[in-house]
């Protein structure tokens, strides 16, 4: 064949590209990779199904977007089960780290954190986390934020509906034993002494307690006017609901974000109705995000987000990560958490998001009231 | 011994020794202390059960109890770590001389009810007695530990501690075993009555089984305590007492080095099977059941069937012992 | 604390419910153990698993390996194919759990039920998802007022069926040959033999007799639990302590065993502390252990071969 001008051009612009373009374009855009630690396993299991859905649910929502995270980079989901023990989700963690993330969301459950916390903080890497016992926070971890109310918020807003809007002055508290009840106790006892006030009766249940005929009928015979509960499991939430109904206890009852979760209110029914928690999401709040993370939950996953304790604050934790690196256009751990610092309202499905000195990210709590399966907003509380 | 097994023991020792020369990875090292350390607890359960024939399942009790004890110790009293661990230890030990004493008189199932609720009771003490473990919220800021100028914050380091301690367990448990306790207690596991025929007290001689199991699984858990160096209670249940049952019997229930390899198996086993996902305990659970089944002289016994050894065995088949009564009234 | 009779009725009525389960529970323990003398740790499983199934052909939709189901069917049918589904259930274990291991005494059957627990407890989990699930209840309203108390009707349903069970039990035992050829076995499982008796085959009615002890129990407890897969777990655990509170061996012992236990639970619970509700059943048994082994019906005394 005879090589004519035209087929030399062609051919050289043709073997050209073929080298040039990858270099032209780069390599496929390189993926950001982030570490997540639910208890897929375990009797927290149900915790851990709702965080891998919710962190799942936020980086496709991410991919499917043009540019993805920045510069055309998708998200990486490199999961580790955190088991219920402590020592395995230390090593979980350990698996993690030698697995080369950029940035590790979870866990929710605050032991788990204190048992990781050893080990973050000899980590320059930004660690969002969604455990309200207060403690977790100043355990000198430079890279962790935490992406709930604290305990202290969530607690001081409880008493102060009990005590201001309900006007109770003989406050029972009932608490599970493990340690989401005992510190949401301690808190709700603390913010009662500040109104000179102390709980007429403060019950502590242990795990696995499945009667609570004995509970109830204490609080009732302490005359009590009002109840805080701090309940994280929402069967326990829908036994206690239902035995309160039936042993006839009258009182308000004001109880942790536990209190409103879909799972909560769906097996407890209508025992639930008039029941108030106090949350970090309403239903109503931050109508569009909030909206459409539900809607899309559901959608993708065909059942309702446990939004305060399981999917809503991964979902959050995963965008804010994509917001701030995509204002840096790097994934530099360093300056992600600088950055992280700086965040001023940013708006997420948990609502306005404002980075303190102790890194804690929400500072907004609602009271809420459960009528008939809808979880209303009846008061907005800043802590 | 002979030297074809001397070289295998030096052997192994050296390539332990080695280990984190030669691994790097954080999270292999933090497994293996983990495995060398539950290894501690079971080989205390194997002088209890696999020798003595006393089936408790109150080893995560003990567990606990050294945990915060050292703990207790290290962060309330400001006491260093090495002694913290011994005196938990040694306290462990006597906490197993309570258990131990009363429940002479019991066996077979009675006895390993009585250690269940022991075992509960423990963790509820452990929930609720928050002046001394801070109950639910957990205990934070255990110190690791020191030697001299040196502080033991690596996985690797910390390595070398815990295969210390657990070579002089092991020397303890072989130095019982080949002795005459060793003997006594085997005898008093296959037919107490007759033992007690033969002159020997079985009184005393369970007696030091159940302390050799509190002390051991306490150090254990002292160790642990200073490795991740945060305790919580719910850590210490009975689930976790019947893996330390598990890892036993499928290690080779009477056989020192059985229980140790039970142990790392299965310690290292649930990381391996980590890529399954939510199935890997069912997994873990089927596998429990296929190796009692196939396996009733756990993997120690398998080891000694290779390697046709003409010496007696070491290992019993998992069988009940015979015992003319299966409770005793005073 | 001043005596309030309404109160101390009401913690009457739901301790006797929770400690009928108990019983029943401990039944189921105590009947196996006379037949083959192991202890099956898996007890407590069995009252979890038929309520997963039942709940999963009773609610209008429910997720099975991960999709949505409706299989909605009437209670009663539920009830009746729970049950069936069960005896096929308890037919395999007993090949799986038991058979293979019949020879070498009870240290390996309670490891390998111990593994049959860790396995259907996960099992769940992967079928039905951690979600905890409702059970619809039979009765549609919450309370019954009797006079100045609450009741819920479950309660009484729970009361009312061990009654007829405790019944049956004394029928079957006392008055059938089926039930005669248990007791035998359970007694002296050679002699049984050189009578005539099949013991492999009453060794097994045993184990399937169990099996529907816990999913009767299982069935009526689920609308007051909710279904988890963990429900089980402490239930197994007091009723075994019943069992030997009651005396261990003995099937009266374990029926007010288990009563007692639920009862003074309760009580407890009220009078002395909420906290420490678990400990009062296992300190109760660490006591009878010590001071009265034999428990408070006595108990045979000789190991089976």
């Amino acid at each position: 064949m005879q090589l004519t001008r035209k087929k030399f051009l062609a051919t050289t612009a043709a073997s050209g590209a073929a080298i040039g373009f990858p270099a032209i374009i780069g390599a496929a855009p390189e993926p950001i990779r982030i570490g997540s630690i639910p208890p897929l396993t375990g009797s927290n299991a149900l915790l851990g199904e709702q965080e891998h859905d919710g962190v799942l649910l936020a980086v496709e929502q991410i991919n499917a977007r043009p540019g993805k995270v920045y510069d055309d980079r998708p998200f990486v989901i490199v999961e580790e089960d955190a088991t219920n023990d402590n020592q395995s989700a230390v090593s979980a963690l350990n698996k993690m780290l030698g697995e080369n993330v950029v940035a590790i969301v979870n866990p929710v459950l605050s032991t788990q954190i204190q048992a990781m916390a050893p080990v973050m903080k000899d980590q320059v890497i930004p660690w969002m986390t969604g455990g309200t016992a207060v403690k977790n926070m100043q355990l000198g971890v430079p890279g962790a934020f935490r992406l709930r109310a604290s305990d202290a918020i969530t607690a001081a807003a409880i008493t102060n509906f009990i005590v201001g809007e309900k006007k109770a002055k003989k406050v029972a508290i009932l608490h599970a034993s493990d340690a989401f009840g005992t510190g949401g106790a301690e808190q709700i006892v603390i913010n009662l002494k500040k109104h000179g006030l102390d709980p007429i009766v403060d019950l502590q249940y242990p795990k696995d307690a499945k009667d609570y005929t004995a509970e109830i009928l204490r609080i009732k015979q302490s005359g009590a006017d009002a109840l805080a509960m701090y309940v994280q499991n929402p069967s326990d939430t829908a036994v206690i609901l239902q035995q309160i109904r039936s042993l006839n206890l009258t009182c308000p009852i004001v109880g942790s974000p536990s209190l409103a979760n879909t799972t909560a209110i769906q097996t407890a029914g209508k025992n639930a109705n008039g029941a108030y928690a106090a949350v970090d999401f309403i239903v109503g709040m931050n109508s569009n995000i909030a909206t459409h993370f539900l809607t899309s939950f559901y959608n993708r996953f065909h059942k309702q987000p446990d939004v305060g304790s399981g999917s809503g604050w991964v979902f959050d934790a995963v965008n804010l990560l994509a917001y701030v690196y995509k204002q840096q256009r790097s994934t530099d751990p360093k300056q992600t958490i600088a950055s992280l610092e700086k965040i001023r309202n940013w708006e997420g499905v948990l609502g306005a998001h404002t980075a303190d000195a102790e890194h804690n990210m929400v500072h907004t709590v609602s009271i809420g009231q459960i009528n008939d399966g809808n979880f209303a907003l009846v008061k907005k509380v800043t802590g | 011994m002979t030297l074809r097994r001397r070289a295998g023991f030096g052997a192994l020792l050296i390539a332990l020794l080695c280990l984190p020369l030669v691994v790097h990875s954080d999270y292999v090292l933090n497994v293996a202390d983990i495995a060398g350390i539950y290894a501690i607890a079971v080989l205390g359960l194997g002088i209890l059960l696999g020798f003595a024939g006393q089936l408790s399942l109150a080893q995560a009790a003990f567990f606990g109890i050294g945990a915060y004890a050292s703990g207790y110790l290290t962060v309330h009293w400001g006491w260093p770590v090495l002694p913290s661990m011994a005196v938990a230890t040694v306290f462990s030990g006597l906490i197993g001389l309570g258990l131990g004493w009363p429940c002479l008189r019991l066996s077979g199932h009675y006895l390993a009810l009585a250690t269940i609720g022991f075992g509960i009771i423990t963790q509820l003490v452990l929930i609720n007695w928050t002046s001394v473990t801070n109950g639910s919220d957990g205990m934070t800021g255990i110190p690791p530990p020191q030697i001299g100028p040196l502080t033991l914050s690596t996985y690797g380091q910390y390595y070398y501690l815990v295969l210390a301690s657990l070579a002089i367990c092991t020397y303890v448990a072989w130095r019982i075993k080949s002795t005459r306790p060793g003997r006594a207690l085997q005898a008093i596991r296959e037919n107490e009555l007759a033992a007690s025929a033969t002159g020997i007290d079985p009184t005393h001689y369970k007696i030091v089984a159940f302390v050799l199991a509190g002390a051991y699984a306490g150090l254990a858990g002292a160790l642990l305590a200073h490795s991740i160096k945060f305790l919580s209670p719910d850590s210490y249940s009975f689930d976790q007492s019947v893996i330390f049952l598990v890892m036993l019997i499928v290690g080779g229930s009477g056989s020192i080095g059985g229980a140790i390899l039970g142990a790392v198996l299965l310690t290292f086993l649930p990381e391996v099977l980590r890529p399954l996902k939510s199935s890997y305990i069912m997994v873990y659970g089927a596998a429990v059941i296929a190796m009692v089944i196939f396996m009733p002289r756990g993997l120690a016994g398998l080891f000694d069937a290779a390697t046709q050894r003409r010496r007696p065995q070491t290992t019993q088949p998992l069988a009940t012992p015979a015992h003319p009564v299966e409770a005793k009234s005073a | 604390m001043s005596f309030d009779p309404v109160a101390n009725l009401q913690l009457l009525v739901s301790g006797l419910a929770i400690g009928s389960i108990y019983a029943l529970v401990a039944l189921g323990f105590v009947l196996i153990y006379n037949a083959v003398g192991v202890v099956n740790f898996a007890q407590g499983d069995f009252v979890m698993f038929p309520s997963y199934v039942a709940i999963s052909f009773l609610l209008p939709s429910i997720a099975v390996f991960g999709t949505i189901v409706h299989w909605q069917l009437p209670l009663l049918l539920v009830y009746a194919v729970v049950l069936v589904l069960m005896v096929g259930f308890g037919l395999l274990f007993t090949r799986v759990a038991y058979y293979p291991l019949r020879d070498r005494g009870w240290m390996p059957v309670v490891i390998a039920t111990i593994g049959v627990s860790i396995f259907l407890r996960n099992l769940a989990q992967l079928v039905w998802g951690s979600q905890p699930q409702v059970m619809p209840s039979p009765f549609s309203v919450q309370t019954i007022a009797l006079g100045p108390l609450q009741v819920r009707p479950q309660d009484l349903l729970i009361i009312g069926v061990t009654a007829l069970l405790i019944v049956f039990q004394y029928f079957l035992f006392e008055r059938t040959m089926l039930g005669k050829q248990m007791r035998a076995t359970a007694q002296d499982r050679d002699a049984a033999r050189l009578i005539g008796i099949r013991v492999g085959r009453i060794v097994t009615i045993t184990f399937v007799y169990s099996v529907l002890l816990g999913t009767i129990s299982g069935l009526l407890v689920a609308p007051i639990f909710t279904v988890t897969k963990e429900m089980g777990a402490l239930i197994a655990l007091k009723a075994f302590a019943a069992s030997i509170v009651g005396g261990f061996g003995s099937i009266p012992g374990a029926i007010i065993g288990g009563l007692a236990i639920g009862v003074i639970e309760t009580f407890g619970g009220f009078y002395i502390s909420t906290a420490y509700v678990d400990a009062i059943a296992f300190v109760i048994l660490i006591v009878v252990l010590v001071v009265r082994p034999q428990g408070l019906f006595g108990e045979r005394v000789g190991e089976k071969a």
